[in-house]
């Protein structure tokens, strides 16, 4: 038959029917066969059966072969291509048989699945799809439950607040934690707008605060509070809050709602402030502390270079303060220090610092004075002392002060320069009879006679050439066996007429020339050789040596300790290194190098003066440090000021809980050593102990 | 425990492997009847029964050692496999256009009772056998045990004549 003749007759068919030569090549194909096929009508096909199948070529084969052996229709399973036609069945049957002169033609007709058979099927494949879906939304919801009760058992327990809202900004649930925050609970709070339950106001400005609920819905992201932000409760009590709020969203990122998450850190607000002030502040006084006062000028002397602008320094010390604090007693001094700071304070003009820079120095910052003003400011604070009368076991000292004075513009080198210059102003003043002040100039430099502080420069310097410095030694004794487990060394100055210069009257002066890094290449290299010493002598003892910020980094000294350690390595575990907590501070990325360097060699480290800084406590995890020295002015006075006795409890405990030993100084009585034995404290010093003397 | 075992055994059932397996296509077939129909179900039938035929067709040409069996051969086949098989099958008649077959026993017992599209097996099996050796067959089943008569009685026209056209069958052809 031609596939016309073929198409006259089955094209006006509702069925697919399609001829096929023996081997299964498509001659032609009526119109609903074409759609099931989904080929070109217009076309000869010429194509194989093959082609819209998955049916293996073998098994096409037979049942080609079946089709053309019978001339009565014969079902075939044909797997069909295509997802439309997967279930459609096919019979083929033999339209002509092949002759001599023409090959066999077979017709295949293929029709929907729809026999009672395949209805059954798709029901059972219906039912199937159904029990598996059924059985995802079950399990689903199993799972939705139990997130939903750990969600719920979350933020039930969880340490922070939790307010959840609709999209409308409406509450829907507050978690216990939020419930005692705001004073609301779930069932009241529920359904009103959030603002009602979550009053924020600015706690500076007092001025209601921005709700970030509200934000968080007209923006989509997460928004944070402002600072400042604190939460006025039902009661009334006031919460300062810290956090955030985010959007709820579905699957399809639509808004739901919004979740607000806050925490009560009124307590950590407080300490901070505390400790922030503390960092800044002298505790006795109350005015700002020396590392406040050297950060301003650092930034003033920036300025004034910058700007053109000009400042004044002026460095003020109490005249006769050592011996009102020698003959009544440093609790006499510490309260003449307080009054004589409230006096200076009075003097201050709108912008101007003043400071306590240690002992009985003050400095005082002054902004943007004008130079026929410096006299009168100067004048008034030099009068603020007169007629002043200190009082104190029936006593009464008078005081007065000497006022250097350095002006701070675009000539100025750095804030060290201009300190120095105060210094020697203040120096002048002193030397020109006290209770004076005295505006820095370049002649006062030469003026500056053998007790003056170039003299002390030249005493160093030529102590360093001629070897005059002598190292003494302070025991340290362990609370827990009373023994001597290592010695302080100290440095002291000779000169030529045999008087011995305590380190307070020239380390401030090698400091501010830089000689400190040479000096302490001194002790170490002194240290080291007698300790090689006592190795001869058959002496095993450790020696605590203290190193200045400077020479952190020196190559100097590291090259004296590794080449001495190289040689003998068992010095290493004799040899402690003190840094104080404020040089180890100021310098901490070149102190943790330099001191994991030692570290490495074996030697150990003490944090000098600790709780001076107050800055430090962090550091304190971070340094490579074994003991930690608590400053003696805590220690002193430990019996009769309570703050004193908390700060050396505190210092301790941190200190132990962090895994160092302490070393209390200062120990002067027998009573401040049976108080540092109840607290714990692990080694002494001081003169109850045992007074400096030189190294043997 | 081991006496109930034993009683078991010897229970008088009618069960062995030549009823279970009669059984089980008498339950095929019916259960294809019922849910696809007569008509579909002879369709399936004739696609089993055509590769038995070519299976036998194959082992009796490789045990007579021949190409294609003569339409003698053909006739001594088809009653021949159906002995084979339980069935008693004989020749009524048999000429150049036509083999008569008769049947008194069907192989699948009376277990063929109503399921006449178990009849295709034999058709197909027949007409496969006929035309892959004779070029031609027209198988048409005139009696059948399974539809109620008491014997089969089939007929195979092996040319494609008028007396083939009229009477009513399944033609195979050769492939």
């Amino acid at each position: 038959m031609q596939a016309n003749e073929f198409l006259q007759l089955a094209d006006a068919l509702p069925e697919s029917l399609i001829l096929l030569s023996a081997e299964g090549r498509i001659i032609a194909a009526n119109k609903s066969a074409v759609r099931f096929l989904q080929i070109d009508h217009d076309r000869p096909p010429d194509c194989f059966l093959g082609e819209f199948t998955d049916t293996n070529p073998e098994r096409l084969e037979a049942v080609l072969r079946t089709w053309s052996r019978s001339r009565s229709a014969v079902p075939a399973a044909l797997k069909w291509k295509g997802e439309n036609r997967r279930y459609w069945r096919c019979q083929g049957f033999l339209l002509t048989p092949a002759t001599k002169t023409e090959k066999a033609q077979l017709v295949l007709r293929c029709i929907p699945d729809k026999s009672s058979a395949s209805e059954f099927s798709a029901l059972n494949r219906e039912l199937e799809r159904q029990q598996r879906t059924l059985r995802k939304l079950l399990d689903s919801r199993d799972q939705l439950a139990k997130a939903h009760e750990l969600a719920l058992v979350t933020l039930h327990s969880i340490g922070d607040a939790v307010i959840t809202t609709n999209s409308r900004g409406e509450v829907e649930f507050l978690n216990p934690i939020a419930e005692t925050l705001t004073g609301w609970n779930t069932s009241t709070a529920q359904g009103k707008p959030v603002d009602k339950i979550f009053n924020i106001i600015n706690e500076v400005t007092r001025q209601p605060a921005v709700n970030p609920v509200a934000r968080c819905l007209t923006e989509g992201r997460i928004v944070g509070l402002a600072n400042h932000t604190a939460l006025i409760a039902r009661d009334g009590t006031e919460y300062v809050i810290e956090d955030s709020a985010a959007p709820i969203r579905d699957s399809h990122g639509e808004i739901h709602g919004v979740v607000l998450v806050f925490r009560d850190v009124t307590g950590d607000r407080l300490a901070r402030r505390q400790l922030e002030y503390l960092a800044q502040h002298d505790i006795l006084t109350g005015l700002h502390n020396r590392h406040y006062f050297e950060l301003q000028l650092d930034h003033v002397v920036k300025l004034a270079t910058r700007e053109r602008s000009r400042y004044a320094l002026f460095y003020i010390d109490l005249d006769q303060f050592k011996a009102i604090n020698d003959t009544a007693g440093h609790a006499a001094g510490d309260s003449l220090l307080t009054e004589v700071a409230h006096l200076f304070a009075s003097r201050l003009r709108k912008g101007d610092i003043l400071a306590r820079l240690g002992g009985d120095e003050f400095g005082v910052l002054l902004n943007n004075l004008p130079m026929d003003a410096l006299d009168t400011v100067a004048r008034s604070y030099v009068q603020a002392l007169e007629g002043f009368h200190f009082n104190w076991d029936g006593r009464q000292y008078d005081i007065t002060p000497s006022v250097g004075i350095a002006i701070i513009d675009q000539a100025t080198v750095s804030a060290a320069e201009v300190m120095r210059e105060a210094d020697i102003a203040c120096y002048t003043a002193k030397r020109e009879g006290r209770n004076r002040y005295h505006l820095y100039s370049a002649d006062d430099e030469s003026g500056l006679d053998a007790l003056g502080e170039m003299g002390m420069v030249n005493e160093i310097r030529s102590a360093l050439v001629n070897n005059s410095f002598v190292l003494y030694t302070q025991s340290i004794v362990a609370m827990a066996t009373d023994t001597n487990v290592m010695s302080e060394v100290l440095l002291r100055m000779t000169t030529g007429t045999a008087d011995v210069i305590p380190p307070a009257a020239f380390i401030p002066v090698a400091e501010r020339y830089g000689l400190m890094p040479m000096i302490d290449q001194w002790v170490v290299r002194t240290t080291l050789a007698q300790l090689q010493s006592n190795i001869t002598r058959g002496l095993d003892h450790t020696y605590s040596i203290n190193l200045s910020g400077s020479s952190f980094g020196d190559s100097e000294i590291l090259s004296i300790l590794k080449s001495t350690l190289a040689e003998s390595p068992q010095l290493a575990r004799q040899i402690m290194i003190e840094v104080t907590e404020t040089s180890a501070v100021r310098h901490i990325e070149k102190a943790i190098d330099f001191m994991r360097e030692l570290c490495s060699l074996g030697i150990r480290f003490a944090l000098d003066d600790f709780g001076t800084g107050f800055s430090s406590f962090a550091y304190l995890k971070h340094l490579p440090i074994e003991v930690i020295k608590i400053d003696g002015t805590f220690v002193r006075d430990i019996m009769t000021d309570p703050v004193d006795q908390a700060m050396v409890r505190s210092i301790n405990h941190i200190a132990h809980s962090l895994g160092k030993k302490t070393i209390a100084e200062f120990v002067e009585n027998e009573e401040v050593l049976d108080y540092l034995r109840e607290i714990g404290v692990d080694m002494v010093q001081g003169y109850h102990i045992d007074r400096p003397g030189p190294i043997h | 425990m081991t006496s109930n075992k034993t009683e078991v055994s010897r229970l008088p059932l009618s069960i062995d492997s030549d009823i279970f397996l009669r059984s089980l296509l008498r339950e095929l077939s019916g259960t294809l009847e019922e849910v696809v129909g007569l008509t579909e179900a002879a369709g399936f039938v004739s696609i089993v029964g055509q590769h038995i035929g070519e299976w036998m067709d194959r082992e009796y040409r490789k045990a007579l050692c021949a190409e294609h069996l003569s339409q003698q051969q053909v006739s001594d086949v088809l009653v021949d496999l159906k002995k084979r098989i339980n069935g008693d099958f004989y020749v009524i008649s048999a000429d150049h256009d036509r083999i008569v077959l008769g049947n008194r026993y069907c192989p699948f017992g009376d277990k063929v009772l109503d399921r006449t599209s178990l009849c295709m097996m034999t058709s197909n099996v027949f007409g496969t056998i006929s035309a892959e050796n004779l070029g031609y067959a027209k198988v048409c089943l005139h009696n059948t045990i399974a539809g109620g008569d008491k014997e089969c009685k089939v007929t195979i026209h092996i040319n494609h004549n008028t007396t083939a056209a009229q009477d009513e069958g399944r033609e195979y052809y050769k492939t």
